[in-house]
């Protein structure tokens, strides 16, 4: 915005219409209604709004209506009383702000208000009629459950803070709105619950978002890169969801929640790593499936990363450490295959991402049949041709499934680009190459920190308390505290004592 | 700092990715499934049983080749030197790819090499990381080589065959003792310095070296488990037969399970019936005696019966108790007999020199020189309690119940 | 200034005196009484700690060894002292990263190059002292529970597959105590007992001192037991052999066979190795870094470069793994290292009860006030 544009609103009527409109660049999406009284003469009013940003069945209900009514009289009054009476009687709208200067009503205007300008006063009223085309809640699409809420945030920013308020219906929920991108001017909310939240967190999360000082946000990916504690690490130092529950139940436990309008997916903070391996139904669901599933997923991390290397370790490094039987049928499977093994399992994953990133590119209707093609005959053929060995295939295409089971997309990234790291360590190093590449990752991981957390609490350093919702997930009623740390420790406990269900019954009163 | 870090970092992964010094591809090693050493004109020679993988595992890489019987599972060469790992490095002159050693699964030596000594085997084996040290060791009476020269019907590759008999044998019937490298050592580092060996033999005529002789129910020769070899302070020093060897092999405290036939009757040794052990724990107790030690053996067993023409009704509590007797004295026979003939050897593999070590180490110390001389002269008093515990599914000899005997 | 917990610190401790130990046979020359050789180094050290080093840190709570060695013996000679800190300090660094490479090539890269296997571990720990105490204290305590549960399950597997035979110990003391004292003293308390001294560099970082002393004393209890535990464990199942093989727990897991499906564990105490002197050589190149920072009053990091130069090149210097052997278990261990681990310590020790009678008192009101 130009300093032109910091002044304050004159109170002449069609100087101050044509100041924005001029702003505006005369935007064929601008309606500028100029009302006049029963005298032909000077506009008592204009009101104006874009037709794109608003609902124009409000506008016209609650503001055009009343208005046009009350016009005549208005007409006689002073401006100053004309004005009160407009925002406190007149207009039929909840949200009406006053704006006196010249670029708080483009705002408002950019922003889906409808601004009423009334002659002969420095301001102008802006009622909050946002409308316009957005998409009904749906399902969710990358974070799916087959057991709790269906629901999925949308890119409106009003109904996923209404998702979140209609599940937290304390007082103490605390909503704050910031605009955020220079350009985009793009709305975001940050939600926290007052009395569990960390308010250092709190703080801290605030003054990080009071700094960012860019042309657009246009995703909370943008947010996320600007705010996160450290940019040199393939691992996520925030986590992202676009189900409303999950986004709920983390801020019950204390964290931070911010939701950027036009993106379905919303921010946590502060995370730690064993978070991004528990999917929102391992709470749903009975506490010994949950456990169950949440160790395998950790191996199937561990899969992801390491399998091929340590097949390439195993296979042309250590191959005492294989069973006789086992040896013997992979030596007969790479005779006459012609790279190296390193270079054959480098082949195989480069030849997966690229059947990987094909299917996410590829138009709905072909998508599958090509990644059969791709995955079934090319896999197929590479082994009859001999260019690599089928042990080979069956490895690559394990740790492929095991990168799905993660359910955090962004760590199974993670696990997907180290993998190839530790593929050239085994490869060069055999297992002490592995080894050595595991060291630096552990060394990596507990550097890490998320708004002041510790990446691998509970685990490093060892919070007892928290253990209970890690790898393990206990009963509900176990669970008597928040998670320390993460959550304010003045406000600890969230569970009554004696939540334990039993059959005896207590004598009532 | 940070540049500096990252720049290592680089640096490193250059190096990476120029230098796998250690990198062995699978198709550059042969897996070698025995190996056998002998002893010949003052040289060491040593034979290497290799697998081929392509014949065993069918398919593979090349997909529709198939393997099978029509090609050889293994192939077998020698070579020599004047020390063992020389002769083994002589090998780079014939084979294609290195042999890896870490699966051999049985190593075979020759009676020529055990005369010589076990020293320099051993040394290699703890020597080198590829050699394992559980790796079955094997006498043959003749050329170590030939027993690897000779191909197996059921097992595909033969050493993995000779690995899993000795197995077998040694958890079923427990006369010749499945001997690692390690357990060979630790006998020889026993306080008598003394250990045993299964022997592996070709029994039959013509050795099976041809696939085209495989393709036959039967053929003309058989590897074979036979005698238990002694060594003696690291040298060969004699044969004990398969009953010898149980003999000892009670009093070792080696017997996991065995087969043992047993008069019905003092009176009629020709009646047998045959019991199994199932289980059985020796304790051996020297006592003082005026001018050495008396051992005291107990032998603790517990059997199923397999088999009896005794015409009895094994319901009774005397009859069981009179077979119990039976099979009690066959035990104590064969530990006399065993004892006997290890004596006759003046080699104590049975442990008494550890025992009397460990109870009276001065003692020890002073008949340390001429214990092989006072083991020949040690007494024994064998004690064995055996308990039938289960007959079987029928409760009656069959003889009874046809009529034709009657107890 | 309190950057790590209790549990920080105690699982630091307890890897750190670890470190590779339970994979030899300490005392060795002792034969088959070994573990009573273990028992008394493990007495003698835990004097040495309860005696000296912890009231060192007790007196002194906010210091570390370079600090007091200059506040109490002056300028001058204190920084002679401290020096020799520094050099000790590299020295052990340089003997485990040393020794460390050594095994590497013996076991899994024969003909990799020394040079390159000393650089990749340089550059681990570099990492590792670059991130700063904090960082390296929170790894021990990631680290910490998964060790022991290695070592639990592998001890547990040798022991069901009926390798172990405690008739092997027998006789015990057969040539009397007297060669078993021998055997320990100084050589047990050199190491791994006595290398405690390096955590007068870390303790400051700790917190309240009587919560130090527990957490350590507790941690060095639980290390000595595994140590014992490892020691019986190798002399009743290797017997003679045990002073025989480089690796003795190595050797002894190579033949676990439980089954048909559990052997080859050797990996499982390769990563237990790598671990465990990763764990004590980065210690020591930490505790190097922050003497000779402290010392020159330089930053932390910038002081990583040289030490780690000096590092790499002293593990160079050996000729062969002999001599690096023959000059740590038998010059060093006898003559060196009690120096630092035992004569130092007292004499700091001693002159900090003689010249300043009065401040410990004072400080240890402070202390409860801080609690």
């Amino acid at each position: 915005m130009t300093a032109e544009t910091e002044r304050a609103l004159t109170g002449h009527l069609a100087e101050d219409v044509e100041a924005v409109v001029r702003e505006l660049g005369d935007s064929c999406d601008l309606v500028v209604r100029e009302l006049t009284g029963k005298e032909e003469g000077e506009p008592e009013a204009a009101v104006v709004y874009m037709k794109t940003m608003v609902d124009e069945e409000t506008v016209m209900r609650s503001i055009l209506d009343p208005l046009m009514d009350e016009l005549d009289r208005l007409g006689m009054e002073e401006p100053g009383d004309a004005f009160r009476r407009v925002h406190k009687d007149i207009l039929r709208i909840g949200t009406v702000n006053e704006r006196t200067k010249l670029n708080e009503v483009l705002c408002s205007i950019l922003d889906g208000d409808t601004v009423v300008l009334i002659a002969g006063k420095a301001g102008a009223l802006a009622a909050s009629t946002i409308g316009g085309e957005s998409r009904a809640v749906e399902e969710p699409t990358s974070q799916t459950v087959t057991r709790g809420p269906k629901e999925s945030f949308t890119e409106n920013l009003q109904t996923n803070v209404s998702l979140v308020r209609r599940r937290i219906r304390s007082p103490l929920l605390r909503v704050e709105a910031f605009k955020l991108g220079r350009h985009t001017q793009t709305n975001a909310c940050m939600i926290y619950m007052q009395n569990i939240a960390q308010p250092k967190v709190v703080q801290e999360f605030r003054q990080r978002l009071g700094k960012i000082d860019v042309d657009s946000i246009l995703d909370s990916g943008y947010v996320e890169e600007l705010i996160q504690d450290a940019t040199w690490t393939s691992f996520p130092t925030l986590q992202n969801t676009e189900r409303p529950d999950a986004a709920c139940g983390a801020v019950m436990e204390g964290k931070v929640l911010l939701i950027v309008d036009g993106t379905p997916f919303a921010l946590l903070a502060p995370v730690t790593f064993i978070s991004f391996f528990q999917s929102s139904e391992d709470y749903y669901q009975r506490y010994d499936i949950s456990t169950f599933l949440r160790i395998l997923r950790f191996c199937a991390f561990f899969i992801s990363m390491f399998l091929p290397s340590l097949y390439i370790a195993i296979t042309t490094f250590h191959q005492e450490m294989l069973p006789t039987p086992l040896l013997i049928s992979l030596a007969a499977q790479r005779e006459g295959v012609p790279f190296p093994a390193i270079l054959e399992a480098l082949l195989m994953e480069i030849t997966f991402e690229v059947l990987r990133e094909a299917g996410v590119r590829m138009p709905r209707v072909i998508g599958p049949a090509i990644s059969i093609v791709g995955a079934l005959v090319l896999g197929q053929a590479a082994v009859q041709a001999g260019l690599v060995s089928a042990a080979m295939i069956i490895v690559v295409s394990f740790t492929a499934i095991s990168n799905f089971v993660i359910p955090a997309l962004n760590m199974a990234i993670a696990a997907r680009l180290l993998r190839f790291g530790m593929m050239i360590l085994g490869g060069t190093l055999g297992l002490f190459g592995i080894m050595s590449g595991m060291m630096i990752l552990l060394i990596h991981l507990v550097s890490l920190r998320s708004f002041g957390i510790s990446y691998m609490t509970p685990f490093s350093p060892i919070v007892w308390p928290n253990l209970k919702d890690t790898l393990v997930r206990v009963p509900w009623w176990l669970m008597k505290k928040r998670p320390a740390l993460i959550s304010n420790p003045r406000q600890a406990v969230r569970n009554a004592s004696g939540q334990r269900p039993s059959p005896r019954r207590k004598k009532r009163p | 700092m940070r540049k500096g870090i990252r720049a290592a970092a680089m640096l490193l992964t250059a190096a990476m990715l120029t230098g796998c010094w250690d990198r062995t591809e699978l198709d550059d090693i042969s897996i070698t499934s025995a190996a056998a050493v002998d002893w010949k004109d003052n040289q060491w020679l040593v034979s290497y049983q290799v697998v081929i993988p392509s014949a065993i595992s069918g398919g593979g890489a090349m997909g529709s080749v198939q393997g099978g019987s029509s090609k050889l599972p293994v192939a077998v060469y020698s070579t020599h030197g004047p020390t063992i790992r020389e002769a083994i490095g002589q090998s780079v002159f014939e084979s294609p790819r290195k042999l890896f050693f870490s699966h051999t699964q049985v190593f075979i030596v020759s009676t020529d090499m055990l005369r010589k000594g076990v020293e320099e085997l051993i040394d290699v084996f703890f020597r080198n990381p590829d050699a394992r040290e559980t790796v079955s060791v094997l006498v043959s009476d003749g050329d170590a080589r030939d027993i690897l020269k000779e191909l197996m019907q059921i097992q595909f590759i033969p050493g993995d065959g000779i690995y899993e008999t000795l197995q077998r044998e040694s958890r079923m019937e427990s006369a010749l003792p499945d001997t690692s490298i390690f357990k060979l050592t630790m006998q020889l580092a026993g306080s008598a310095h003394n250990a045993v060996l299964p022997e592996i033999a070709l029994s039959g005529s013509e050795p099976v070296t041809k696939a085209d002789q495989l393709k036959s129910t039967t053929v003309p020769s058989k590897l074979r488990l036979r005698r238990l070899a002694v060594l003696k302070e690291g040298r060969f020093a004699g044969w004990l037969g398969q009953e010898e060897a149980l003999g000892v092999a009670f009093l070792r405290d080696e017997v996991h399970q065995t087969v043992l036939p047993f008069p019905c009757r003092a009176t009629d040794p020709k009646l047998k019936s045959t019991i199994q052990v199932d289980r059985s724990r020796t304790t051996v107790k020297p006592v003082r005696t005026a001018d050495g030690y008396r051992m005291e053996v107990r032998v603790r067993a517990k059997g199923t019966i397999l088999e009896t023409n005794c015409g009895v009704d094994l319901l009774k509590a005397d009859v069981i108790h009179r077979m119990e007797v039976q099979i009690s004295k066959e035990i104590t026979d064969r530990m006399e007999q065993g004892l006997s003939s290890i004596q006759a050897l003046q080699a104590d593999v049975v442990g008494f020199a550890d025992l009397i070590h460990r109870r009276d180490p001065k003692r020890w110390q002073q008949w340390e020189k001429d214990w092989p001389a006072r083991f020949a002269k040690t007494e024994m008093k064998a004690e064995v309690d055996f308990t039938i515990r289960r007959e079987g599914l029928s409760n009656k000899s069959m003889d009874s119940v046809l009529g034709l005997k009657t107890d | 200034m309190q950057v790590t917990s209790r549990y920080q610190l105690a699982a630091a401790v307890f890897l750190f005196q670890l470190g590779s130990s339970p994979m030899f046979l300490l005392a060795g020359p002792a034969g088959r009484d070994a573990w009573i050789g273990v028992l008394i180094g493990f007495a003698a050290g835990l004097l040495l700690l309860v005696a000296v080093m912890l009231p060192i840190h007790r007196i002194e709570p906010e210091m570390n060894l370079i600090e007091v060695s200059r506040r109490y013996f002056g300028p001058w000679f204190g920084s002679l002292l401290s020096f020799s800190y520094v050099l000790y300090f590299i020295y052990q660094a340089v003997r485990n990263f040393r020794e460390f490479s050594d095994w590497v090539i013996l076991y899994l890269l024969p003909s990799t190059p020394l040079l390159f296997i000393l650089a990749v571990l340089m550059f681990i720990s570099s990492y590792a002292v670059w991130h700063g105490v904090e960082v390296f204290f929170r790894l021990t305590e990631l680290l910490c529970p998964w060790i022991v549960l290695m070592y639990a399950a592998l001890f547990a597997s040798i022991l069901a597959s009926h390798l172990i035979h405690p008739e092997l110990l027998e006789p015990v003391l057969e040539h009397g105590i007297r060669p078993v004292v021998a055997a320990a003293l100084p050589e047990v308390i050199s190491f791994p007992f006595g290398e405690m001294v390096l955590f007068l560099m870390f303790w400051k970082f700790a917190g309240a001192s009587h919560r130090v002393s527990r957490a350590t004393l507790l941690a060095y209890l639980s290390a000595a037991t595994l140590l014992f535990a490892a020691n019986v464990l190798i002399v009743s199942v290797l017997g003679p052999f045990a002073d025989v093989s480089v690796i003795p727990l190595m050797q002894i897991t190579s033949m676990v066979q439980i089954g048909e499906a559990i052997e080859r564990l050797d990996p499982v105490v390769l990563l237990l190795l790598f671990v465990g002197v990763f764990i004590k050589q980065t210690a020591y190149f930490m505790a190097a870094v922050l003497s000779l920072s402290e010392l020159l009053r330089i930053r932390f990091r910038f002081a990583i470069g040289p030490v780690g130069v000096m590092i790499y090149l002293g593990a160079l210097a050996f000729r062969s793994y002999m001599q690096q052997v023959r000059i740590g278990f038998k010059l060093n261990v006898v003559y060196h290292f009690p120096i630092f681990q035992i004569a130092l310590p007292i004499l700091i020790l001693a002159v900090m009860l003689i010249r300043s009678p009065g401040t410990p008192k004072i400080r240890r009101a402070d202390d409860g006030g801080i609690r």
